[in-house]
This record gives structure tokens, C-alpha cells and sequence, in this order.
């Protein structure tokens, strides 16, 4: 009777221990979200068309836009959603005399739904872009801000603030020691192309939105799961 | 026994380019936007043609089925040509732009009326 007591007490501290010990291990549990809570916006409206704006450059970087504006369709489109064409579009902003940062900002995103017949407007601003280079190689580090904006409601659907850094050394030194590395290194400065670099900073950022219409996946990734971070205002 | 590697290495470079592992979407972008990156950085005769020359060849190789034109290009090349002035075959291409993607409607009608 006396030693059935004693068990009881002993694996009661013991389960305590346990748990004590068991919550302590693990990393604080953050809330698993699914796509679909992080993107309601994206899910119910179901956006299957995008404009896509000239960026708003607020790196050093002159060329920035440029490297931005010419691979962002690919990785969209491939996201599911139908891009609008966006040479023709920019022309077209062009014409309309909105075109740069300050007066993009001032157009109601419904505006921009009925020039073009957009579903929703991208609005992308390039923080910054900075290249650093160490005497076997660097890299590129680029912040970006997307806002995603119905033309419907000019409600914003998304809100991704992304900081990417690309190693830009490729296979540097061959034994030629650290002067052959250094010349190496101001070679590939000169030469280097930053066109692959925005390229993957635009992947890394898109591949976060729900499937579009003309992704397999689409509708079906709700419950696949996703981050609060992926879309949230930047502080 | 080097020639032998060269060749095989020369036969895997060229299957690797002759086999196009399609997206999920199936959209096939070929050279797109390396040759618009160019284009935009210095316009020119030269890279206005190399990147129509992607734009063509794109819908060369999509078949509809495996490989699919992407959103915008059938629209993009026929922007090139309402720019030089060719209206009749800009129309053409505006309008297959919009029978692929009824999303175009609107900015197709407002190109149309453009050309027209």
C-alpha cells in the first residue's frame, strides 16, 4: 500500500519533470498558418490577372529597375497568374504621363483596373542594392517591398517585405594564390552580371503567393503551409 | 579516351538543350528576358530584333500542349509591329493574344483601337 503511494508520487514528479524537461527542448511552437490564412485576400478575390508597375528605386543601384522590370514575368506567370505584357504596359504609362514612383503611388489601384483590365496591381519598391565583394568573391544583398492591390476593393492583398542575398564568387581561386585571386576578383567585379542576380531575388519572392489559375496547384495549395511573415505590413 | 569524353560531353550538351523540361504552368519563356533585359538596357536595332527573334521563337517551339506561349508575348510582338508601322500584322497578333487569354480583353481592345 505504503510503496503503491510512493510510486504515484514518484511518477508524478517524474511526469513533471518530464514535462518541464519536454518544454524546455523544444522551440518555442510557433503557430502553424496555412496559405490560406496567410492570403485570405488572394483566396477569396482569386486574382488572375496582374499589371505589373515600374518600380519605385530607392537603392544606389541607377539599373535596379531595369534588372527588375525585365524577369518579373517569368517567375509570376509561372506562379499561375497571367501577367500583363510589360513593355506594352509601361509604354502605356508612359503615354498616360504616370510613370515614376511619386505618381504611381497617387493612382487608386481601381484606376489602373480601368485602363488596363487588371485584377490586381503589383507595386514593388527596391530598398536597396548592395554589392560587396571580399578578395575571393561577394555578393549582392537586395531589399524589396511588393504590394499586391485589388482594382476591385484597392484593398491590399499582400505585403511582403524581402531581403535576398545572391553569393555572386562563382568558383573563384585556383591555386593562384592571393594576388591571382585579387585580380581575379577586380576581373569579375568589372564583368559582372547582375541580370541572374535579379532573376533569383524575383523567385525567392513570388514563389510565397498562393497558385494562380494557370498553376496546377491552384486552389488546391490552401492548406499547404505558409508564414505570417510572407505577408505582413512592413514596420 | 579524351575524344571519347569530349564527344559524350558534346552529346550530353546537346540533348540537354534539345529536351525543354516544361514548367507545371507549361509556359516556355526561352530567352525572353535576357533578350528584353538587353533591349531596355541599350535600345537598338540590333537588340529590338534579338529580342523579336525570342519572342518568334517561343511561339515556334510551343506546341499547345507540352510547351505553352506565356502571358503577353503574342501582344508584345505585336506591339513591335504596330511600332514599325505594320498595323495589319500587329492586329494579328493582338487579337491571337487575346483568343489565348480572355484576361487580355481590355488592353487588347485599347491596342486594337490604337492600330486601327
Amino acid at each position: 500500500m505504503k510503496s503503491n503511494a510512493t510510486i504515484k508520487k514518484l511518477s508524478a514528479v517524474l511526469g513533471l519533470a518530464g514535462t518541464l524537461w519536454l518544454s524546455g527542448c523544444a522551440v518555442t511552437p510557433s503557430e502553424p498558418v496555412t496559405r490560406q490564412e496567410v492570403f485570405g485576400g488572394i483566396y477569396s478575390e482569386k486574382p488572375a490577372s496582374i499589371l505589373v508597375l515600374p518600380a519605385i528605386n530607392h537603392s544606389t543601384a541607377a539599373e535596379a529597375p531595369l534588372y527588375y522590370s525585365a524577369s518579373i514575368a517569368q517567375p509570376l506567370s509561372e506562379q499561375g497568374y497571367y501577367v500583363l505584357p510589360i513593355p506594352v504596359t509601361n509604354a502605356m504609362l508612359q503615354q498616360a504621363g504616370i510613370s515614376d514612383g511619386a505618381q504611381l503611388a497617387a493612382v487608386p489601384a481601381k484606376r489602373f483596373g480601368e485602363m488596363f483590365g487588371a485584377d490586381a496591381v503589383l507595386f514593388v519598391t527596391i530598398d536597396s542594392w548592395d554589392t560587396s565583394y571580399y578578395v575571393v568573391g561577394g555578393n549582392v544583398s537586395v531589399g524589396l517591398q511588393f504590394r499586391l492591390v485589388s482594382t476591385k476593393t484597392n484593398e491590399t492583398l499582400w505585403n511582403y517585405q524581402n531581403k535576398v542575398v545572391i553569393d555572386t564568387s562563382g568558383n573563384a581561386n585556383n591555386g593562384a594564390g592571393l594576388l591571382g585571386a585579387l585580380i581575379e576578383t577586380a576581373i569579375k567585379t568589372a564583368q559582372q552580371d547582375y541580370f541572374p542576380v535579379a532573376q533569383q531575388v524575383n523567385y525567392r519572392s513570388v514563389w510565397v503567393l498562393p497558385h494562380g489559375k494557370f498553376h496546377p496547384n491552384h486552389a488546391v495549395d490552401a492548406t499547404t503551409l505558409s508564414r505570417a511573415d510572407y505577408n505582413r505590413k512592413a514596420e | 579516351m579524351h575524344k571519347k569524353l569530349i564527344a559524350l560531353s558534346l552529346c550530353a550538351a546537346f540533348m540537354s538543350g534539345c529536351a525543354i523540361q516544361p514548367h507545371p504552368t507549361g509556359f516556355y519563356w526561352g530567352n525572353y528576358s535576357r533578350t528584353l533585359y538587353e533591349y531596355q538596357k541599350s535600345p537598338s536595332p540590333s537588340t529590338l530584333e534579338a529580342h523579336q527573334n525570342s519572342l518568334e521563337d517561343i511561339i515556334a517551339k510551343a506546341d499547345g500542349s507540352r510547351l505553352k506561349v506565356p502571358p503577353g508575348v503574342y501582344a508584345e510582338l505585336g506591339k513591335i509591329y504596330l511600332d514599325k508601322g505594320d498595323s495589319t500584322t500587329a492586329v494579328k497578333w493582338f487579337q491571337q493574344e487575346a483568343t489565348s487569354f480572355p484576361e487580355s480583353a481590355q488592353l487588347i481592345k485599347t491596342l486594337i483601337e490604337k492600330a486601327g
